[in-house]
């Protein structure tokens, strides 16, 4: 009799435990079963959401949010927080615009300008964390108003040009009238982050480095060089994703982009890696980033006021935040 | 001979007194100019622009206005910072365009205390236990006209997303509330709404997203910013409404000039709403320094002090012809903009 | 005389104020050198600095309690909003008195931490997107409670809190001095040790007997009527309330508590907190100041607002890499004698 008891109560423990670890398992695949379970509660409540140009936008904001997040994954892997995502991103659509001119055949001489700002940036974010003890959430914050002061002063507010017709092209065409061709992009960008990530010495050595950077110094890691580096790379990859921005919206404005930086960050942690470090894949930012652009998309169809629509925000970013980025309790 | 000379050494001194009092010194004024946002914000670029202009062209009326700018950047704490210091700074004009409809009373009795004249000029200024100018653009008047000529063109029971500006700034209230008679009287039906908060990228984000939706509509109504809201049509793909209205920039013009050039393939409007407003609000600041009294019949209304300019221009696919010239003429980022000159302020509203 | 004096001059720079001080004091200087001292320090411009900016540096000192804690809450912005809109509709729905309106304030600004106690202590989420994600959340509250801005405060009690007491002291300066208070009494109970325990190291706090999630919850809730006395100043000062204001101040708090020498955690104290503020504050004040200046002396000159703000921006930033030349070798210094100290009190306390 007793025997029953005992067996019928672990049995319901499994189960409430069988979720708790599918939930933690992967976070990739929880947020991807998240973002279709939103999307088909939201068809279900308003079937005229079901449409091409909905699924093409989809697609195309959530290419754009996982390039950003690309060098974010890097960054917080690493340790560190990089807050300058967006203000790279208005940075370089602005230059960009003002490079091409509306005109073909500028497209090196963009690169190249874009790359080079990129690089600074990057290298100021890594040097001032690295060298500066200061947290790299502050250091990181305060350049990121530098460099949107700067686009103002430089543009004096009104930023003229237009992105190269032929760029633009290759941005917002659709292949099959439905796939964006910003998706061959993807093509080049998604297999080079996946090779430094997990194939890469440096993407071993940031696990390493994120995960206990005492003992990874005492392996013979050059801890500074790394950090500095994974800013450089997040840099680069901000301000390549603000070329592309500049394409999709043919124009460009002042912190045009600024938002990335918070929508990066978080389409990271959704995506399973931790504020503290060492633990992280692209598939899950990749995945976090589709569950963001998704949830916006929700909120909007379902035609909610302004307010009501902050504090569900709110209050999903919170449920969120529960199922993965719990911190590990005092007793433990 | 003695007597002769002392007659006219008083002749001379009386004429030299007569001459100073009518010599043309300049008068030195102190103007302050308080922003709620200027970067970004092609309006307001403009608005701060036309000050300076009126400022310069103050000096055929005896006054050197010299021009400070000040930014609050929609911060009302910011807003009140910088209005208190200009006036422990003893500016001779304070002229605001504010964050909020509220909350400066303390700030403008101080004002008034010390002697400065304290105008408020663009989004009115709504409480009535504070005596002060309040001068604006008829933004009722904006909203309605356009929700009218859009009933006019689309028809009884037509469908419509209406694109607001930003929630509790005054000026988006006026003009909601014409926009909402206007669509209560035309018989449409409003299928979507949002805000653009007068922000381009903000106003193309919201126009996709209700695009997404997959609403069917057959117009949009949208307070400015119509040509960001237009460009989603284009990333998207999808056909043009019927109607777009209303703005009032270069770009705006071009766009819907360059689009019904061979036929009319989507009708617009372009209604005017002058950033030289604030070089208005200067104007009548000046009248009021050259010694001018009020008339007592201009206000629209009398417990706010308000007084709303009207919209002088605007043109639809009709009459677009007489205006290609001019809108060729502009840059894209530019609006269209006049203000009333001094003599034209004191002709219509003082006595 | 003259070693008693560098003496304590060494021993001031050990401690944590004093690169926030140092700044501030740069600051003060410059201020004072670009209006002119005697101006600058004359009561009417003292009078407008404390009561505009009063709010702001309430808040920065409500955010170092939560650093030195351990935690953060960037919501505390708009949290001073919905001190404001809350004080503002009960006085209008229910005509209350504005004093009675103030204390309900008050408990919406305690309810408000509370809440970011429960998500950032008891379930442990990381306090940056945590707060990030209720500050959505407070901002639409905000605007249901009153989606216009409007309302009115009597005249009594706007002007009382700009005037001059004596001729000289700011009225506003007074909430300053009732925070003071304030942390000088809690500090100088159990909580004050304790708190730099849980924020040094709170899994070594919880060995040596002390409960982080109950030390956390008493820095919400002193943190929480520093963000109210916030809310009230705001209130004061425009005698009307407004749902959109003050986001910015949850950011700029943090800058200002790390330019004022606080880090993440179990280091720094009030004062830190009090100078970085008045860093952020004066420097913005000398800014419009400085343009000012140079609109009066270069006839003509007008130069764009992008420029104050770029400056602003600079200046803060190089504020931020001062704070290293002093604060970083002070910090390392005291997290050894911290941990000390509580393994010390561990031991002790077994040896009972």
């Amino acid at each position: 009799m007793q025997n029953n008891v005992v067996t019928s109560k672990s049995a319901t423990l499994n189960l409430w435990q069988k979720i708790q670890v599918f939930v933690k398992r992967s976070p990739a695949r929880m947020a991807l079963i998240l973002a279709a379970a939103l999307y088909i509660l939201t068809i279900a409540a308003k079937p005229a959401a079901l449409n091409i140009t909905a699924i093409t936008s989809i697609t195309m904001l959530t290419l754009l949010l996982s390039f950003a997040s690309a060098g974010q994954t890097l960054v917080l892997i690493g340790g560190g927080m990089d807050f300058t995502v967006g203000a790279t991103m208005s940075a370089s659509a602005i230059l960009t615009t003002a490079f091409m001119n509306g005109q073909d055949g500028n497209f090196m001489v963009t690169f190249g300008a874009v790359m080079l700002m990129s690089l600074m940036i990057g290298l100021l974010n890594g040097v001032c964390s690295v060298k500066m003890g200061l947290p790299p959430m502050i250091v990181t914050m305060a350049i990121s108003n530098v460099v949107s002061r700067l686009q103002y002063v430089l543009t004096q507010g009104s930023p003229l040009g237009y992105a190269s017709p032929t760029f633009i092209k290759t941005v917002t065409s659709k292949i099959w009238g439905v796939i964006p061709s910003l998706s061959l992009y993807a093509l080049i960008l998604f297999p080079l982050m996946f090779y430094i990530l997990n194939r890469s010495r440096l993407g071993r050595q940031v696990y390493l480095v994120g995960n206990n950077p005492v003992a990874a110094r005492l392996n013979g890691v050059s801890v500074n060089k790394v950090v500095i580096l994974t800013y450089v790379i997040s840099a680069l990859f901000s301000g390549f994703t603000g070329m592309l921005g500049a394409a999709y919206m043919q124009s460009a404005k002042c912190q045009m982009f600024d938002n990335y930086a918070y929508e990066s960050l978080i389409a990271v942690i959704v995506g399973g890696t931790t504020l503290t470090g060492g633990v992280g894949s692209y598939t899950g930012s990749i995945a976090g980033s589709l569950l963001m652009v998704v949830l916006n998309n929700t909120l909007t169809a379902f035609n909610l006021a302004q307010p009501a629509r902050n504090v569900l925000l709110g209050l999903v970013l919170v449920l969120l935040l529960i199922l993965y980025n719990r911190g590990k309790s005092v007793r433990q | 001979m003695k007597r002769t000379l002392v007659f006219l050494v008083v002749l001379v001194m009386s004429l030299g007194l007569l001459g100073v009092g009518n010599a043309e010194a300049p008068k030195d004024i102190r103007l302050a100019s308080h922003n709620a946002v200027i970067e970004g914000n092609p309006y307001r670029v403009r608005y701060e622009a036309d000050i300076q202009e009126a400022a310069k062209a103050a000096s055929e009326y005896g006054f050197n206005v010299s021009y400070a700018s000040f930014v609050s950047n929609w911060d009302a704490a910011t807003e009140a910072q910088q209005i208190q210091n200009s006036i422990n700074e003893g500016y001779d004009i304070i002229l605001v365009n504010p964050v909020a409809p509220t909350g400066m009373d303390p700030i403008i009795e101080k004002a008034q205390e010390a002697g400065i004249l304290y105008i408020n000029a663009d989004c009115i200024y709504t409480s009535p236990d504070v005596n002060i100018l309040n001068i604006a653009t008829d933004q009722y008047y904006l909203g309605y006209r356009t929700a009218t000529y859009a009933g006019e063109v689309l028809g009884k029971g037509a469908k419509v997303v209406m694109m607001a500006a930003l929630d509790g700034n005054s000026a988006n209230t006026d003009r909601q509330n014409g926009f909402q008679k206007g669509i209560e009287e035309q018989g449409l039906e409003v299928v979507a709404t949002g805000n653009h908060d007068w922000d381009a990228a903000k106003a193309t984000q919201v126009m996709t997203e209700i695009l997404n939706s997959g609403v069917e509509f057959d117009g949009v109504l949208i307070s400015q910013c119509a040509e960001a809201a237009l460009a989603a049509f284009d990333a998207t793909g999808k056909p043009y409404p019927k109607f777009f209205g209303f703005n009032d920039t270069g770009e705006w013009m071009q766009r819907m000039i360059e689009l019904n050039k061979d036929e009319r393939k989507m009708d617009f409007l372009v209604l005017s709403n002058p950033p030289g407003v604030g070089a208005s609000a200067l104007n009548f600041g000046l009248n009021i320094l050259l010694g001018k009294e009020l008339r007592d019949d201009i206000y629209s209304d009398p417990s706010i002090h308000s007084i709303l300019l009207e919209s002088k221009e605007q043109f639809n696919y009709d009459t677009m012809d007489a205006y290609k010239e001019k809108a060729a003429a502009m840059a894209p980022g530019d609006a269209i903009t006049y203000w009333l000159t001094v003599d034209e302020v004191a002709e219509q509203f003082f006595k | 005389m003259k070693m008693n004096l560098s003496k304590s001059f060494s021993e001031f720079r050990k401690k944590p104020a004093f690169t926030g001080f140092i700044l501030f004091m740069v600051a003060l200087v410059l201020n004072a050198a670009i209006q002119g001292p005697a101006k600058f320090f004359s009561a009417n411009i003292m009078k407008t600095l404390f009561s505009t900016n009063m709010s702001f540096l309430l808040v920065v000192m409500a955010q170092s309690i939560l650093l030195i804690s351990g935690t953060m809450d960037i919501s505390v912005g708009v949290q001073v909003a919905l001190v404001n809109v809350v004080t503002i509709m009960t006085m209008k729905t229910w005509g209350i008195h504005f004093l009675l309106a103030c204390g309900l304030g008050i408990c919406a600004a305690l309810l408000a931490s509370m809440v970011c106690w429960l998500l950032v202590s008891v379930l442990r989420l990381p306090a940056l997107l945590a707060s990030f994600a209720l500050t959505y959340a407070i901002k639409g509250v905000n605007v249901l409670i009153m989606n216009v801005p409007q309302g009115k405060v009597q005249k009594v009690f706007y002007s009382a809190y700009d005037s001059l007491l004596f001729g000289i002291i700011p009225a506003a300066a007074l909430f300053l001095v009732l925070a003071l208070l304030i942390w000088a009494y809690v500090s100088r109970t159990r909580f004050g040790t304790n708190i730099y325990a849980v924020g040094a190291n709170p899994r070594n706090a919880f060995a040596a007997g002390i409960n982080p999630v109950k030390v956390q919850f008493q820095a919400f809730m002193v943190k929480g009527l520093f963000v109210g006395l916030a809310g009230i100043c705001l209130t004061l000062l425009t005698a009307s309330g407004n749902p959109n204001q003050a986001e910015d101040y949850g950011i700029r708090s943090l800058s200002a508590c790390i330019i004022g020498g606080l880090s993440f955690g179990g280091w720094g104290s009030l004062a830190c907190g009090a100078f970085g503020g008045g860093f952020l504050i004066l420097i913005q004040n000398s800014v419009y100041y400085f343009f000012n200046l140079l609109y009066s002396l270069i006839p003509g000159f007008s130069v764009t607002s992008y420029w104050h703000n770029f400056i602003s921006d600079i200046i803060i930033f190089l504020g931020l890499l001062m704070t290293i030349i002093t604060a970083k070798g002070q910090r390392e210094a005291l997290q050894i004698n911290l941990q000390n100290s509580v393994r010390f009190r561990r031991r002790a306390e077994n040896a009972k």
